[in-house]
């Protein structure tokens, strides 16, 4: 497979220099590398500027609800493990209005790969602060500064129990395609938070802000040295996987799904046997 | 021939299994059986009820009065002394009847004070005159698994029950039930338990949901069944998640429902909505309890038929069905899911707590309903997944098929992709709602008890079968006809045809507002009065008899 073949009819209409280019090339290329089979993957995705992704890449595509995306994406491994399922959205759609739906995906460990969109900002309704904000951030809806603390993705996913936790930069698309590889090829829930520049309305977090910033971490399996490099973030910013650990899917501790998958099977059901517990 | 027999005490007494037993005992014996149960939104300390009938033909629900009474605590006896014939009550309780030693049967068998429950069913039974061995071998199967210890103190109280009753001088308050001697092969289950099967039995293989009265007894029924029958029922954080998780397994080509009461499917209303959009099939069962907000928990209400009907912001096709009892229950819950799937529009089974938690006897359930698959994998050229055709269905494809496709809660084109085309959003929007039409043709029709009268009860859902006793009852004095409306959506117009033909109507349902009454008005038909009720407590079929006679 090339790059090509996964072009749709349409082109992306984010704005130009829009970090989500970067990570649509980035997994584009992830998946070339991987060389999987479009049949059998799935991108799903929430509502807003990164989540129109599933548009503009030939795999099977599912642009859901702002924030929904997690349990929608969930559903479709759950009901045919033998996908390959990526999920999608922004930092609204991750860790505002989907903020529970992010920790319990962690906690269940599903073999599902998501990546946050991280702009620190509300693209498609042109600009509100979001809940990766950094505090002081001046937007349309905080015109004296953001005065709550920002989430930290990556902190909050290792503390929730996802088992791939890692930080990209849309800036260094072959740095986050091998990310994203290496994510998917995990048996696990994997978490991806990209920084993605909105170069339209996020004027602080700017491709040079990042560039000047990133440095790199090795992988560990460590939780507690995981969770102290990931609070770093500020003068310089850690990029690379920052935990790794293996543990049992919430698929290999479900003995029912064992076989065909659940959409694949016989319609008919016996409940004759049922039924004799009721007489 | 008919005995109504009811215990109450505190909650966490037991009530709910003594009635259970009591109702397995009799439909053994061959009897057709019903149970109700009233309980506070407490897990102790409340006080509950549970009624059972007995009777010779089909009955599933209830009536005024009761011919035993059994009082555990001083609040039952206090509580229905009027309507009831004959009170059975033990230590601690003041009233007149027939004093049993409860407490003290239980001290001398060395047994825990629940088996005070074990005592009163023996002598509930003597005292009803059945033999004894049906009610042994209810207790042999429910307390097999609680150990030799347990089972045999529960049968000892029992048989000194039912001993004390056959002492009894006027042993006799009943004319005895001659039970037909060979044992049934019904089954006893209650409405939650028919929505489950019928599920099962329609092909579903995902459940999710949140734990919400009246509708979480079925993840209690459908999860031990996981590993047999290979399938998912998935407790999830949220409602939000138990629809989006429903439908995200539907688009990958599973058959998929949630389930919830009124509460949660406010949460699932937005879900709703990506459903009829993206027309990704989902079953949604509301088993309604009465509201706004928290409301009445554990008790019952008819009040949510506008909600579901017009929940989500948009207008797409939806299939809203509200069976009446446990058979229809099951067997329009295997059709939904065939129905879904052919039209893949958003389908909701309404029921609620009255009919979801009431058990009754039945054959063991079967539909004439065959499942089919529609779903295909190959196509000529592109394909398209929302190819425009006459039907409004667009062949579907899931993953896993070299069909690639995307879906868009935005308006798309064909192919899925985003489209904000004028032209485009008319041909989208007539798409999807030309299925109606098609819909139509698979319903059941409705069909009117026509006992020659020129008054009409009209109900749906749960009224089903209070309406239909009524009106065998008023047949003496008035003949009465009946139409139950079993599809709130798509809305058959043969309801109005059938109605305006009908002489008087009157509209019977468990709210304040009329909420039947005004689908009807929509559809072009008013009725002539309303027979009310929204006290979170189910209709009897005294009241919608004297209810009736009052209104002429
Ligand atoms: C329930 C709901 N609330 C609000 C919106 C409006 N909305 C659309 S996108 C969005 C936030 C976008 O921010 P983010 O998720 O960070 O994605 P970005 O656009 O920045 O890529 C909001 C609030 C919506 N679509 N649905
Ligand atoms: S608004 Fe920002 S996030 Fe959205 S497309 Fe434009 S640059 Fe990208």
């Amino acid at each position: 497979m090339k790059v090509e073949d996964l072009n749709t009819k349409t082109t992306p209409h984010w704005c130009p220099g829009c970090g989500d280019y970067g990570i649509l090339n980035a997994l584009k290329s992830a998946l070339v590398e991987l060389n999987i089979e479009r049949k059998n993957t799935v991108l799903v995705s929430g509502i807003g500027c990164a989540s129109k992704i599933p548009q503009w890449i030939n795999i099977f595509g599912f642009h859901t609800l702002h924030g929904r995306f997690l349990p929608v994406a969930t559903g479709v491994k759950l009901a045919n493990k033998d996908l390959t399922v990526i999920a999608a959205g922004g930092d609204g759609d991750s860790l505002g209005i989907g903020l529970g739906h992010f920790v319990h995906s962690c906690r269940r460990n599903i073999d599902i790969t998501t990546i946050i969109f991280d702009n620190a900002i509300y693209g498609l309704t042109t600009g509100q602060t979001s809940p990766t904000s950094q505090k002081g951030f001046v937007s349309k809806s905080t015109p004296f500064g953001s005065i709550e603390n920002p989430v930290n993705p990556v902190s909050l996913a290792i503390a929730s129990g996802a088992t791939f936790v890692a930080r990209g930069f849309a800036g260094d698309v072959k740095g986050l395609s091998s990310l994203i590889v290496e994510g998917i090829k995990h048996k696990g829930f994997s978490v991806i938070d990209v920084l993605q520049p909105c170069v339209t309305f996020n004027h602080v977090n700017t491709y040079d802000f990042y560039s000047k910033r990133v440095y790199k971490v090795d992988a560990t399996s460590d939780k507690i040295k995981a969770f102290e490099r990931s609070l770093e973030f500020g003068e310089r910013i850690p990029t690379g996987v920052f935990f790794k650990e293996d543990r049992e899917t919430l698929i290999d501790q479900m003995p029912q799904l064992k076989g065909e998958a659940l959409s694949r099977r016989v319609l008919d059901v016996d409940l004759k046997k049922v039924f004799e517990k009721f007489v | 021939m008919r005995l109504v027999w009811r215990i109450g005490g505190k909650a966490g007494e037991g009530i709910n299994n003594a009635g259970l037993i009591f109702a397995k005992t009799f439909m053994r014996a061959g009897f057709h059986v019903f149970m109700n149960t009233e309980l506070p939104s407490l897990i102790r300390g409340g006080h509950n009820i549970a009624t059972v009938r007995v009777d010779d033909k089909k009955i599933a629900c209830p009536v005024n009065g009761v011919d035993i009474l059994v009082a555990l605590d001083q609040t039952t006896a206090d509580s229905y002394r009027e309507e009831s014939k004959n009170i059975v009550f033990g230590e601690g309780v003041k009233a007149e009847g027939f004093f049993v030693p409860l407490q003290g049967v239980v001290d001398e068998v060395g047994g825990d004070s629940v088996m005070r429950n074990s005592v009163a069913l023996g002598f509930s039974i003597g005292l009803a005159g059945l033999d004894f061995k049906f009610l042994k071998n209810v207790l042999e199967d429910d307390f097999k698994s609680k150990g030799e210890t347990v089972l045999g103190a529960n049968l000892k109280c029992a048989e000194k029950g039912f001993e004390i009753a056959s002492k009894l001088k006027f042993h006799m308050v009943l004319e005895p039930l001659k039970s037909e001697g060979k044992e049934s092969k019904r089954i006893l289950i209650s409405g939650n338990h028919a929505i489950a099967f019928g599920s099962l039995k329609g092909g579903c293989r995902f459940f999710s949901a949140y734990p919400m009265t009246p509708a979480s007894p079925m993840m209690e029924y459908l999860a031990p069944l996981e590993r047999d029958l290979g399938i998912v029922m998935k407790q999830v954080e949220d409602e939000i998640a138990a629809v989006n998780m429903a439908i995200g397994a539907s688009y990958a080509g599973a058959r998929s429902m949630a389930f919830t009461s009124g509460g949660g499917f406010s949460l699932m209303v937005e879900g709703l909505g990506l459903s009829g959009m993206t027309e990704t099939p989902v079953v949604i069962a509301e088993v309604q309890r009465p509201g706004p907000s928290t409301g009445l928990p554990t008790r019952t209400g008819q009040e949510d038929f506008k909600f579901v009907l017009s929940a989500s912001q948009g207008e797409f096709p939806r299939i809203v069905v509200a069976p009446g009892d446990c058979e229809e229950l099951f067997e329009e819950s295997t059709r939904l899911f065939n129905l879904v799937e052919k039209y893949q529009v958003p389908g909701i089974l309404l029921s609620d707590k009255f009919l979801s938690e009431s058990f009754v006897d039945c054959a063991p359930l079967e539909t004439q309903i065959k499942n089919e698959r529609f779903l295909i994998d190959k196509t000529a050229g592109v394909y398209k997944r929302y190819s425009l055709t006459e039907t409004g269905v667009s062949p579907r494809a899931v993953p896993g098929s070299d069909l690639i496709f995307r879906s868009t809660s935005d308006e798309h084109d064909e192919e899925g992709y985003f489209d904000e085309d004028a032209e485009n959003r008319v041909k989208m929007t007539e798409k999807r709602w030309g299925k109606v039409k098609f819909i139509k043709k698979d319903l059941k029709k409705p069909e009117l008890v026509d006992n020659g009268g020129d008054l009409t009860l009209v109900g749906t859902g749960s009224t089903k079968n209070v309406i239909r006793e009524a009106v065998e009852v008023l047949k003496g004095k008035v003949k009465v006809n009946h139409l139950h409306v079993l599809y709130l959506s798509p809305f058959q117009e043969e309801v109005v045809k059938i109605l305006e033909s009908a002489g008087t109507v009157v509209c019977v349902e468990n709210n304040y507002t009329g909420q039947l009454a005004s689908i009807l008005r929509e559809n072009g038909f008013e009725v002539d009065y309303h027979l009310l009720k929204f006290d979170g407590r189910p209709f009897t079929v005294d009241e919608v008899v004297e209810r009736v006679l009052n209104l002429r």
